[in-house]
Order: C-alpha cells, then sequence, then structure tokens
C-alpha cells in the first residue's frame, strides 16, 4: 500500500541513482571560514543525519547540497552529476525546513502540488500526484485546510509530503522536528525513516538530537565546528567514538584521567584500555579516557579481583532492564555513572569498586 | 523597585476617547456648518448644488484642472511604488539583509527633512528635469515618490517579516520555482495586505500633497483648493470637507481591510474540523 507513491511517473527517472556528495567542500563568509574541506557521501537510498551541536555549520552544509548557497571551494554531487553551478530551483531536490514553510495563502492541495505546477505537471496528474502525497504522510483528506488550521506537527508533515510529490533525487531536511513537543517528535522521526525506507530517497537530516540521530539513522555524521569528525552507523560512533569531541557530544561519557601506555593503550587507573583512534597522543602524555557507563563494571567492596577504583554509591536509577548508577570516587575526586544488571542493586551509601572493561575507547587532552 | 505599568480606569479611558473624537469632529461640524450658510442669511443646499457645474464653469477650471492632475500623479507614484520600491524592498530583503538597516534609516529621511526643506533640495533638480521632461504637472511623481517612501516601506517590510518571507521563497525555490514565479505565485498574494496598505497611503499623501506642489508652482488638487478659496471660500471648504471624509474611508479601508484578509486565512476550525486533528 504504502508503495503506492511510487507508480510510474510520466517524466522517467533516471536509471542508476548514485547518492550525493560534498567532496572537499569549504565555505567562507567574509574572514570565517564555517565549512573546512567537508567530504560527505552518501550512498544511494541511505538516510545519513548531519549531528553537531549549535553554530557548527550543519544547516551550511545542507545548504550547499540544495543549492541556496555556493561554495567557497570543493564540489557538490547529485547522482554523481557536479551541480556546482546550478542553482536550487534546477538541483531537483526536496526540503523541509525547521521554521514552518506552507504558503499560509494557499491551501494544502495547492502548497503540495506546488512544485508539480513549477515543472508543469497536468491538473489530473498533479491531482492524483498529490493525494498519494498526502497519503503517504497520513493526512488524506487535509487538502482544502490552510496551515494556520494544522497542528505544527501536521504542518511540517504537510511541508514532507510538498518536497516528496515530485520525486526528488535527495530529500534534506533541516531540524524539521525541533518546534513540535516530545512525543509528536518520536512518532514523526519513525514515520519520516519509513518512508524514506519505502521510497529509497537518498536523504540528509540535520539534528543536534544525538538520541533522535542515532535513533533513525543509517549513518551518523558527527559535526564539530565546521568539520566532520566521524561519519559511521549509529553503533560504531555510539560503541567507537574516535575522538574525545564525539565520546562527549554521543551518548554519556565518564571521563577518567588517563596516561599513554604504548601506541595502542592507555592506562586508566592501573588498567590497560585499547584506544580506538590515537590522534596527536604520545607515549607517557597525560590524557582524559571516555568511558561508556556500560563499559564499566561495578562489585561490592571486596568482592573485586584485579586493579579499580574505590567509591561511594550516591544514587542508583531504573531503566528498565538496566540499573545506572552514581559513584563518587575516591581518588581521583569525581562521580561517575555506571551501567548494569538491573538485578544487581545499590543503595545509597554502599562502599563499592568500580573497573574498566577492555573496550577501546576515545582519549582526548 | 519597578512599577508595573496597570491600563487606565475605564472612565479615563473613556474621556481619552471622547476628546480626540471632539478633536477631530468638531472641525468637521464647523467646515459642514459653513457649506450650508446662504449668502442671504439662513441656511440652504445652494452651494452643494453648485457642485454639479464644477466641471464646466470657468471659474472651477483650476480646482477641476487641479483635481485630475493629482488624479494622474497618483497613478504615476503608484506604478513607482509598485513597480519599483516594492520589488527593491523585496529583493534586499531576500538577498542583501545587510542592506536592510541602511534602508530602514535611508527611509525616514523624507519624514526627518520637512517638506520646505527637501524642496530647496527639489527646485534645482527640477530646473534640470525641466529641459528634457518638460515641465508638465506629471513630473512631480518623482518627488512624490520620496515623499510616500517612508510609508510604503514600511508597510510592505511589516508584511514582509510577518510572512517570513526569506524561508518561504526558500522552500518555493527548493520546489523548482524560478524567481519570477516566487514573486508572483508566492511573495505578491502574500503580502497583498501590505501592498494594499502601501497603494492606499500612496493615493491619500499624493491627493493631500499641498507644499512640495505649491513651491514648485505645479497646479494639484491642493494648490487648486487654495487658490479657489480666494474667490470662492464656500465650494473650497465643500470639496475639502469631501476629500476629508473620501481620505478618511481610504485609510479606514487600509486597516479593515488588512484584518478582514488577515481574518479569512485565520478562519478557526469548526468543531468538526477540530475533531480530525490528530
Ligand atoms: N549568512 C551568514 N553570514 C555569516 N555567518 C554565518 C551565516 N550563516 C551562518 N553563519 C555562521 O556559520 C556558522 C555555522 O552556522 P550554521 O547555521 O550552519 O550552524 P548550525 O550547525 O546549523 O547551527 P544550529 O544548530 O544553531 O542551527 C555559525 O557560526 C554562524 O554564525
Ligand atoms: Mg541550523
Amino acid at each position: 500500500m504504502s508503495h503506492s507513491f511510487a507508480v510510474p511517473s510520466p517524466t522517467p527517472t533516471p536509471a542508476a541513482p548514485s547518492g550525493i556528495a560534498l567532496l572537499q567542500v569549504r565555505k567562507d563568509y567574509g574572514q570565517a571560514t564555517v565549512l573546512h574541506s567537508v567530504d560527505l557521501s552518501l550512498k544511494p537510498g541511505e538516510l545519513v543525519c548531519l549531528l553537531g551541536p549549535s553554530g557548527c555549520g550543519k544547516t551550511t552544509a545542507l545548504r550547499c547540497l540544495a543549492g541556496l548557497e555556493d561554495v567557497t571551494s570543493g564540489s557538490v554531487l547529485i547522482d554523481g552529476q557536479d551541480v556546482s553551478g546550478i542553482p536550487v530551483n534546477k538541483r531537483d531536490i526536496g526540503m523541509v525546513f525547521q521554521a514552518y514553510s506552507l504558503f499560509p495563502h494557499m491551501t494544502v492541495q495547492k502548497n503540495v502540488e506546488f512544485g508539480l505546477r513549477m515543472r508543469k505537471i497536468s491538473a489530473s496528474v498533479r491531482r492524483q500526484r498529490v493525494a498519494e502525497s498526502l497519503e503517504l504522510v497520513g493526512l488524506s483528506g487535509f487538502d482544502d485546510r490552510f496551515a494556520a488550521q494544522l497542528s505544527g506537527g501536521q504542518q511540517q508533515r504537510v511541508a514532507l509530503a510538498r518536497a516528496l510529490v515530485t520525486r526528488p533525487r535527495a530529500l534534506l531536511l533541516d531540524e524539521p522536528l525541533s518546534a513540535l513537543d516530545a512525543k509528536v517528535r518520536v512518532r514523526l522521526r519513525e514515520q519520516i525513516r519509513a518512508i524514506v525506507t519505502d521510497l529509497g530517497i537518498t536523504t540528509v537530516f540535520v539534528t543536534h538530537d544525538q538520541e533522535e540521530a542515532l535513533a533513525i539513522s543509517d549513518r551518523v555524521a558527527v559535526m564539530n565546528q565546521g568539520r566532520i569528525e566521524q561519519f559511521d552507523t549509529p553503533q560504531e560512533i555510539y560503541r567507537h567514538p574516535v575522538s574525545a569531541f564525539v565520546a562527549d557530544f554521543v551518548g554519556i561519557s565518564n571521563k577518567l584521567p588517563g596516561l599513554i601506555e604504548d601506541d595502542q593503550h592507555v592506562l586508566v587507573h592501573g588498567q590497560s584500555i585499547p584506544v580506538a583512534k590515537m590522534g596527536n597522543a604520545k607515549v607517557g602524555q597525560a590524557v582524559t579516557a571516555f568511558v561508556r557507563p556500560e563499559h564499566l563494571r561495578i562489585l561490592r567492596a571486596g568482592e573485586n579481583i584485579g586493579p579499580a577504583l574505590d567509591g561511594v554509591v550516591i544514587s542508583s536509577g531504573f531503566l528498565g532492564s538496566l540499573r545506572r548508577t552514581l559513584v563518587r570516587l575516591a581518588a581521583p575526586k569525581s562521580e561517575i555513572a555506571v551501567q548494569h544488571e538491573a538485578s544487581e542493586e545499590f543503595l545509597p551509601g554502599d562502599r563499592v569498586v568500580v573497573s574498566v572493561l577492555p573496550v577501546p575507547v576515545a582519549v582526548g587532552a | 523597585m519597578s512599577r508595573v505599568a496597570t491600563p487606565p480606569q475605564k472612565w479615563l479611558r473613556r474621556v481619552i476617547l471622547w476628546g480626540v473624537t471632539l478633536i477631530f469632529l468638531i472641525p468637521l461640524f464647523a467646515m459642514t456648518e459653513f457649506t450650508l450658510r446662504s449668502p442671504g442669511g439662513g441656511y440652504s443646499f445652494e452651494h452643494w448644488l453648485a457642485l454639479g457645474e464644477i466641471g464646466d464653469s470657468r471659474q472651477y477650471r483650476v480646482l477641476a484642472n487641479g483635481l485630475s492632475n493629482s488624479a494622474v500623479l497618483s497613478g504615476l507614484t503608484l506604478v513607482l511604488v509598485l513597480g519599483v520600491f516594492a520589488p527593491t524592498i523585496i529583493w534586499v530583503h531576500l538577498r542583501f539583509p545587510k542592506f536592510e538597516r541602511i534602508l530602514d534609516l535611508l527611509t525616514v529621511l523624507p519624514i526627518a527633512i520637512p517638506a520646505i526643506a527637501l524642496v530647496v533640495g527639489f527646485a534645482p533638480i527640477y530646473r534640470l528635469l525641466g529641459k528634457s521632461l518638460g515641465s508638465g504637472e506629471w513630473t512631480l511623481f518623482l518627488a512624490y515618490g520620496v515623499l510616500v517612501l517612508p510609508f510604503t516601506y514600511r508597510a510592505i517590510m511589516a508584511d514582509l517579516q510577518g510572512m517570513d518571507a526569506r524561508v518561504l521563497s526558500e522552500a518555493a525555490r527548493s520546489l523548482g520555482a524560478t524567481w519570477f514565479a516566487v514573486f508572483t505565485r508566492v511573495l505578491i498574494p502574500g503580502l497583498r495586505r501590505g501592498l494594499l496598505s502601501a497603494s492606499l497611503l500612496t493615493i491619500a499623501i499624493v491627493m493631500g500633497e499641498f507644499t512640495v506642489s505649491s513651491l514648485l508652482s505645479r497646479t494639484t488638487f491642493q494648490t487648486g483648493l487654495l487658490q479657489i478659496s480666494q474667490t470662492n471660500p464656500f465650494i473650497a471648504v465643500l470639496v475639502s470637507l469631501l476629500s476629508l471624509i473620501i481620505m478618511f474611508v481610504l485609510l479606514a479601508t487600509v486597516s479593515g481591510a488588512g484584518s478582514r484578509i488577515r481574518n479569512s486565512k485565520v478562519r478557526t476550525p469548526s468543531a468538526k474540523e477540530k475533531s480530525y486533528v490528530a
């Protein structure tokens, strides 16, 4: 049923789509460099999230892809074609913006068919495609509403229908859910994920919400200060962050002091832990190791064998099948979070020992 | 300690409202009363009936001339506002937001500088223009363009910002619209309220303009009125009264039309429709 959207169109689609890419893209605004040689290649049909803190250049990267900004240097490919000189209206992309962007003087029907009108598609085909597109986003029967008569989530769904109705070569979304409340946000992101999978459309989704990015992406590109720090599957990003920034920004990380032992290991409180990516850390250098709560093991004092950190339980929270316990360490004086089976219970004040599992960690200065 | 501003008492609001209303109404009543006076004493509609001859009587020619000149000038200024100013303002807003502040500042100058001072600047320019364009009344539309700029700029800008024109035009562009289509299908329909206000304000200002046309010795509606008031004060006051009322209706339309357009757009969903909303 959901495949009804992909009925044959009068305009034949290009034979072999080959994804979209930014190649060595640099973007300057006056003196400031906002993007430093960004490389990002998407496979056809892939959903990639651009994830990063505010001001890191996510929107700029997306706008360069769309053609709303010119790149200072580098090139932009859509379906393997260099589109650098092609204006946005000729790039055949679909966009959804953070701000509500439905044309307020048009009905939902007129909004959605706008792109088809621009392509001079006949009225009967337009009607059919609008109906399909609205069905896809679950808004059949809303044709005659105006934007002011729709909820925020509905407006963004219409915007999505409007972007998809032309069957664009790529779908670009700039924080489309950030103006919505939490529940709608989660439901809608699942819906977007499903639609994208269904249509097999190559998609870039900008967000600053790491949970959102991990939940829906095929791959995540973590950005920081105009650079892509890591571009990998959500699992890899979470399990094996390559930099201190990624470890800190994605998920929860405990920051433990460490000493670089050799070119592959860091010594954290007497335990030798593999390092995911050395970067420019030197042997013998003092660093911070970023350790996930689930990569720590907690035991009652006295039960331990081998090196461990002594501490006292501050609090313990129930997370369904798991429990997260906050421990105040004796030395170094700090608090760390440990994740463990829900069956093990610790009470505030319990004396415990914490050891680090030998899972690769990110290190930073 | 900060004081919280409380709205004035109900009775005070009434007093202020009535005071302002009287200030506007008393002159209008006085004018009406004046036009009803009979030369022989008592009241009659004599002067009002004479209005019918304004087109053919020689003594009223200057007024009829002025009126038609002003009408032509309104039209020309309107073309300037809608054909040149509006696209420029929209273009600057969309493509060169950096220059918006400068434009903001530039467009208040015609209010900040008194009309008398403006004329000092206009006069030599019009001497030059006279050589190429002649000294026809219609050339005044260039000066009027300057005079209406502050009002039209603000009317259009307020709407532009209100409708989030940048995002809407980017959305339209991404859907394949050329800049021409962005203007005709998205921006102009979205800005009809601002463009309507700008147009009505332009007409009101041009029809009511006196200083510039008088100092540049052109015959317009207002200079014609002044001239005729020296020979026939009754007809001058009568026509002024009519033009005041027409202007008032025009300006009331500006605010009325605006809110009507808004209301029709933001029709509240009926109970049945509400039940759909997830
Ligand atoms: N038109 C512009 N002129 C100058 N600087 C700009 C312009 N647009 C963006 N910048 C700068 O570029 C940097 C990146 O901006 P961008 O909007 O891409 O960030 P972002 O990652 O999308 O942030 P957010 O999550 O807040 O949307 C910021 O420092 C911003 O100030
Ligand atoms: Mg952004």
